[in-house]
């Protein structure tokens, strides 16, 4: 008997726990009525045996199910309806509501889509996430990837455990003939093995087989994509075709599809045997001929540090078998990381950063549209005590409240994916000059389902907001007569989501601000030349005597038009091209205290002339002249932080310099310290080599004068063309268009950051607006009472000003305070200031003052034309 | 809202709707007993559980069509819980609408030999 009766009150807890699937209302109406018939039919049931209870419970869960499903959907459309009816009566509200929600959750969206793309989603290769690059290094020297000799490939390759295909990769420029005219194409030379393991098929014709990578093969190209139809027009009958190359033909054998390149954007692809310096005999019998990088899959289950450890391994074993190749004050040792993290490393804090200020865009679009939503509930307060009074609950209330938000947030959503479509037309290019990964990104079902769930939360938001500051509304008590207390109660909240709009705005404003001071420091910076004037021209000759024809060059173009100086350098400041030898430097004899650690330091080929044309300092000794020929002896001009590495405190003229063991020259002179790799990177050992004394078929010519790049790229490519008919000429640009450029991606992440900052100031400004107004509006009835014991407006306004002030120290105090927590992961962002630099700090609190005040000015000025008779009257 | 629109309109009826307005046509009655005279009815074909039976109640309710009775039974028999339920005017009306359209689907299928003549 008792146990019959805990199962029936097991049944009873259990029916009243699935009664709560029901809507509030309905539940309150019939619990009563349906507990008893629930209590009834189970007798009834259990009478008839276990088959019987076991339908009976069946049809009470389905029928309860259906019934919630029913009942529920019936009160979404009435609140959808009612809601939708609210919106129609305040467009102003409606379309403000919708703006600011799509442009926040369409930025988030376009950031979330970003991130998915390049930093989220595995690389779009068969085996991206196991593919890794190696490395060798000496870091006695600071050498941290010196590349790969074929010995070394094949040591690799034969004697690794734990590797799975080995692929080798390098980059060369050739000259491509047979077309409308010569043209130079970036080309990457790779191992037959390269677009299998990648797991790329060609889009016409094929890829590389083993077959085109012997000692016999007949040269063969694979052409990319963008390749294919920038210089073929994307005709696909191009396969087949011949074209001459390094004085071979070549046949073309495929075409690559539309796929993010990697490790680099190049025009063709060619196997190994086909490349002139790789397949040399002597090039590759000589283990330290290192100019290959090579990359490499684990093989199933094997970690990086197991990897790490194979590779070690093999290392130990080439110090030890080859000492003469491996020196051991160079300290050479193997790393390896996962691709996917090197391609991505530049781009990471960019997308991090960006993605934090698309979600304070959000958490300020949800304050702003959750005030905006509270405000329009107080309008509507009398309405919604008749709503209350007439049975609706609380819960109803809210729920009708979310409905709207939800509406309004899924309203934004669709804008904010026109947005988020229309973003990707701006972030592809922005992106790609971070990350070839770039091309991968566009609106796909993750970004959609990304910006659904993201409206449906926002809805969420904006809805629940206001029920909380609406919490101590005396709805249900229906104090109709003191209609001035909801507002009164849900002022605190308004004013709560007003200073979190603020916190926000100054958050993004310090982003902004850093991001734009850093633009500025690096834009004024001094990098150690100066760019005006000067006019930079990649030329590429394979002529042997290519020594008179850049003579020749020099003294043709120095008579042109408009031009006062030329000169010939083997790459220029900030050029992302050009040859840039790395050497590990030793001097001859220091002059005191201990031997310098040998060092590296990038070599350059210049003519004289090259240092005064592009504006460097020459400090001590002597430019290069025509006397500095092969018959002389080398000497070296080095800029002053190789000088002062290796010579401090004295001068660096007459001591000598090796290049390698063979390679000496004399210091002759000493040049001023050129940012050449970036303006944020800070200047390296450089010493510069005589144009006369080196062999650089490829330079750049430099051109100081009075003429555009554009006015002179004809008549320099009309003497090129003409000293010889294969050579190319190629970018010919201004170097303060170089320089220009090469803070594109910093003037880009500042450009976003401004963006969002910008909309984070505009939203802000009409919350503080807004507020203000309804404050006005809900007081006028106190502010008459006031005005008619004497109060002037100047004083009404100034106790409202009071209360403006307070909320704006609070928000700004918050804001600022979190900002300086954020100074570490805004660190990567920001160079040459502090990440908590306070004229930036200072600047965006004093915007944010000025924003905020004159916004709520503009409402209190009402008060000044209130004629308090007239408001005491009405109200 | 629903007195306003014509019978016609909530036609055809769903045959758990039609039941609960045919167990009411003989007077008014509670849930439980709803739900048992249409299964007895029925011969236990339609059986209403307390959410299905509730969620027709509210609608009929809400439409006019039943109304909630305040004659209660004798207070030994009663349980205060239970509300009794009856058919309105338009109630009946609604059901014998039902009662003709389903007669008229009848006949068709006579007419088109669907079904055999109609016993005595």
């Amino acid at each position: 008997m008792a146990r019959q009766r805990e199962a029936e009150d097991i049944s009873n807890r259990l029916f009243a726990a699935l009664l709560r699937l029901l809507p509030e209302e309905f539940r309150d109406r019939f619990r009563g009525e349906m507990q008893s018939v629930f209590a009834d039919q189970r007798q009834d049931a259990q009478q008839s045996g276990r088959a019987a209870q076991a339908r009976f419970w069946w049809e009470t869960i389905r029928g309860l199910f259906a019934t919630a499903v029913r009942e529920h959907t019936e009160i979404l459309v009435q609140d959808a309806d009612y809601a939708l009816r609210m919106m129609r009566k305040d467009l102003s509200f409606t379309f403000i509501a919708i703006l600011v929600l799509g442009l926040a959750i369409g930025a988030a969206t376009a950031a979330f889509s970003a991130a998915d793309a390049i930093l989220i989603r595995p690389l779009p290769f068969a085996e991206g996430n196991r593919l890794v690059q190696l490395k060798q290094l000496e870091p006695a020297v600071g050498v941290d990837n010196m590349g790969f000799s074929v010995k070394e490939i094949e040591d690799y390759r034969s004697r690794s455990r734990t590797l799975g295909s080995v692929v080798e990769y390098h980059n060369m420029m050739f000259t491509l003939l047979g077309g409308r005219e010569p043209e130079r194409v970036d080309t990457a030379v790779v191992s037959a093995n390269f677009f299998r393991v990648l797991g790329v098929s060609a889009l016409h014709g094929r890829t590389f087989m083993d077959e085109d990578d012997g000692p016999n093969a007949k040269p063969v190209l694979v052409l990319s994509y963008e390749f294919w139809q920038k210089s073929f027009g994307g005709d696909p009958n191009v396969v087949g075709r011949s074209y001459s190359m390094n004085d071979k033909e070549h046949v073309v054998v495929g075409v690559l599809p539309p796929i993010p390149q990697f490790p680099g954007v190049v025009d063709v692809y060619m196997p190994t045997s086909a490349c002139p310096t790789r397949s040399g005999a002597s090039f590759r019998e000589n283990r330290t001929s290192r100019m290959m990088t090579v990359f490499a899959t684990l093989k199933p289950g094997v970690t990086l540090p197991e990897a790490e450890d194979d590779l070690r391994g093999i290392a130990k074993h080439l110090r030890s078998a080859y000492p003469e190749s491996y020196p051991a004050a160079k300290g050479y040792d193997i790393a390896i990381l996962p691709v996917h993290e090197q391609l991505t490393s530049k781009i990471r804090p960019v997308l991090i950063g960006l993605g934090a200020a698309a979600f304070l865009l959000l958490l300020l679009a949800c304050f702003n549209v959750a005030g905006l939503m509270l405000s329009r509930i107080l309008s509507r307060s009398k309405e919604l005590m008749v709503r209350a009074a007439l049975g609706a609950s609380h819960g109803r209330i809210v729920r009708s409240f979310l409905t709207e938000g939800m509406l309004l947030a899924c309203a934004g959503g669709v804008l904010a994916l026109v947005l988020a479509f229309w973003s990707v037309d701006v972030l592809v290019p922005f992106s790609a000059r971070f990350t070839t990964l770039a091309s991968e990104l566009r609106i796909g079902p993750q970004a959609i389902a990304f910006c659904f769930v993201l409206s449906i939360l926002c809805g969420f938001v904006i809805g629940f907001m206001p029920a909380i500051g609406m919490r101590q509304m005396p709805l249900f008590t229906a104090q109709m007569e003191n209609m001035s207390s909801p507002a009164r109660m849900s002022s605190r909240t308004r004013g709560i989501l007003v200073a979190g709009q603020l916190a926000v705005s100054v958050i993004l404003l310090v982003g902004a601000g850093l991001t734009l001071r850093t633009l500025f420091q690096l834009e004024h910076m001094d990098a150690g030349f100066r760019p005006s004037g000067v006019t930079t021209a990649r030329i590429y000759t394979h002529n042997d005597s290519f020594q008179s024809i850049y003579h020749s060059l020099m003294e043709r173009t120095r008579r042109l038009d408009g031009v006062e100086s030329v000169a010939l350098s083997s790459t220029f400041p900030l050029s992302e091209r050009g040859d840039e030898y790395e050497y590990a430097l030793t001097t001859d004899k220091p002059s005191s205290g201990d031997q310098p650690k040998p060092r590296t330091a990038a070599g350059r080929a210049v003519t004289p002339g090259y240092f005064s044309i592009i504006g460097m300092h020459l400090l001590a000794g002597r430019d290069f002249n025509e006397g500095d020929t092969q018959q002389e002896p080398r000497v070296s001009i080095v800029n002053e932080h190789l000088a002062s590495h290796y010579w401090p405190g004295q001068s660096a003229i007459g001591k000598k310099i090796r290049f390698s063991p063979s390679e000496e020259a004399t210091i002759v002179g000493v040049v001023g310290n050129v940012r050449h790799r970036g303006l944020d990177q800070e200047p390296i050992d450089e010493a510069y080599c005589a144009f006369a004394q080196t062999n650089n078929y490829f330079m750049d010519l430099i051109v100081r004068g009075t003429r555009s790049a554009h006015e002179l790229a004809p008549e320099v490519a009309w003497i090129v063309h003409d000293l010889d008919r294969d050579a190319v000429i190629t970018d010919v640009e201004a170097l303060t268009d170089v320089r220009k450029d090469s803070l594109a991606p910093r003037r880009n992440t500042a450009l976003l950051f401004s963006i969002f900052a910008g909309l984070a100031l505009a939203i802000t400004a009409s919350g503080i607006s807004g507020l203000m107004t309804l404050e006005v509006s809900e007081r006028k009835h106190e502010i008459g009472i006031r005005m008619a014991l004497g109060a002037t407006p100047r004083r009404v306004m100034g106790s409202m000003m009071t209360r403006v002030t307070a909320i704006i120290v609070a928000g700004l105090g918050c804001g600022a305070a979190v900002a300086w927590l954020m100074s570490a992961p805004m660190a990567k962002l920001v160079y040459g200031i502090l990440p908590r630099d306070s004229v930036t700090f200072a600047v965006s609190a004093v915007l944010l003052v000025v924003v905020a005040m004159a916004s709520s000015f503009l409402p209190l000025t009402r008060i000044a034309k209130l004629d308090p008779t007239v408001l005491l009257r009405t109200e | 809202m629903g007195k306003k629109k014509p019978i016609e309109s909530f036609l055809p009826l769903t045959p758990a709707v039609f039941h609960v307005l045919l167990s009411l046509a003989d007077g008014e009655k509670h849930g439980y007993v709803i739900s048992k005279e249409i299964a007895r009815r029925t011969n236990n074909e339609v059986r209403l559980s307390a959410g299905t039976l509730y969620g027709i109640i509210k609608r009929l309710l809400e439409d006019g069509f039943i109304e909630e009775s305040e004659d209660r039974p004798d207070f030994s028999l009663d349980d205060e819980r239970r509300r009794y339920y009856r058919l309105t005017k338009q109630g009946t009306a609604l059901a014998e609408a039902e009662a003709e359209r389903m007669e008229r689907v009848l006949a068709m299928a006579r007419a088109k030999r669907v079904l055999g003549p109609e016993s005595a």
